[in-house]
């Protein structure tokens, strides 16, 4: 079975008893405490020095873009408060069958249309 | 055969078999959304652009999967990931019309040679596959993890160790598979015969008659 771990290596090179295969971790709150190593922070501080030398145009800011973006989809929610047309529950229904049907319907399709252009074995030894 | 019947007290592993998990279908282009005014249909691009949160009616059916979510991310994270589990005939068509041995030797084994999509489970009636079954890669299922815990009834079998190994790397290898044009380094005559059998591919610049390595033509 399988019995790996994701490997955290930076943990595994800073405790000298670590099992072989490191520490498996999820939380990325522990993350901090890798960074307290000198040459990290030399890097870390270079790029930021960088980062702040450089011009403001070269840069673009992803938290101003997504927030012109919310904001554009909250523009655009005021006139589009109704979506789609009303159906009856049954009509609903009748759809939510069709869906399920049609999308065995296209997958038995792409199985076919995939066996038929693969590796054809009877060409094969 | 190649499986193995944990007992309910086990905890939920990669390869373990479930029999009657959900698999959801939607539509991109029938959302069908309920509200207190009533149900609509609507695009799903509509609801992207509003942004806001919809409770809407999905088909769903329940199937067989198995677990594709590695054991120590199956003891902890929010999720479990698996993958459905159908007749073999129907995950590999190239199979429909298979009835010899040989034929389903042939088939069976390309597992050593070729990345395919499915991986072969035999039929076991203690798992409940009365035929040749295959887990497709392509057709995954999501549900939460602790809920699935208490769900541990519908487990009807694992993979045992030999085919649990075989299992974790063929999916790991169907997932780091990228796409390719394979036909980019024929040379003109493999090329010409590769066109016989798949006349619509578009030859590469270093292809084109009278071009020699180097792009310089002759």
């Amino acid at each position: 079975m399988n019995s790996t771990y994701t490997v955290d290596h930076l943990y595994k090179s800073q405790i000298p008893d670590a099992p072989s295969t490191g520490f498996w971790h999820e939380s990325h709150a522990e993350q901090p405490a890798k960074f307290l190593d000198l040459p990290h922070i030399a890097k870390v501080v270079g790029l930021a020095f960088s980062l702040a030398v450089s011009p403001v145009t070269a840069i673009t800011d992803p938290w101003l873009v997504e927030r012109r973006r919310r904001d554009a989809v909250v523009t655009m929610s005021i006139y589009q408060e109704v979506l789609g047309r009303f159906i009856s529950r049954a009509e609903a229904l009748r759809i939510a069958r069709k869906i399920l049907e049609q999308a065995e319907r296209e997958r038995l399709i792409f199985a076919e249309y995939e066996a038929a252009r693969g590796v054809q074995w009877e060409n094969h030894p | 055969m190649i499986y193995e019947f944990p007992d309910t007290s086990m905890r939920i592993r990669q390869g373990d078999i479930f029999v009657g998990l959900p698999r959801v279908d939607m539509s991109l282009n029938n959302v069908l959304i309920v509200s207190e005014a009533g149900e609509r249909v609507a695009k799903w691009a509509e609801i992207a652009a509003k942004g806001d949160p919809v409770n809407i009616i999905v088909p769903v059916r329940p199937v067989a999967a198995i677990v594709a979510t590695q054991d120590c991310d199956a003891v902890r994270s929010r999720d479990i990931t698996l993958c459905e589990i159908r007749s073999f005939r129907d995950v590999e068509r190239k199979s429909k019309d298979t009835t010899s041995a040989k034929s389903w030797k042939n088939l069976i084994t390309q597992h050593a040679r070729i990345n395919q999509k499915w991986f072969y489970l035999p039929s076991d009636d203690r798992v409940g596959f009365l035929e040749k079954m295959a887990v497709d890669f392509m057709v995954t299922l999501r549900v939460p993890r602790t809920e699935l815990e208490e769900l541990r009834d519908l487990r009807k079998g694992r993979l045992n160790r030999l085919a649990d190994e075989h299992f974790r790397e063929r999916i790991g290898e169907f997932f780091r598979r990228y796409p390719y044009d394979e036909w980019y380094p024929l040379d003109q005559d493999e090329l010409k015969a590769y066109l016989t059998e798949y006349p619509d591919t578009k030859p590469f610049p270093w292809q084109e008659a009278g071009v020699v390595d180097g792009g310089v033509k002759k």
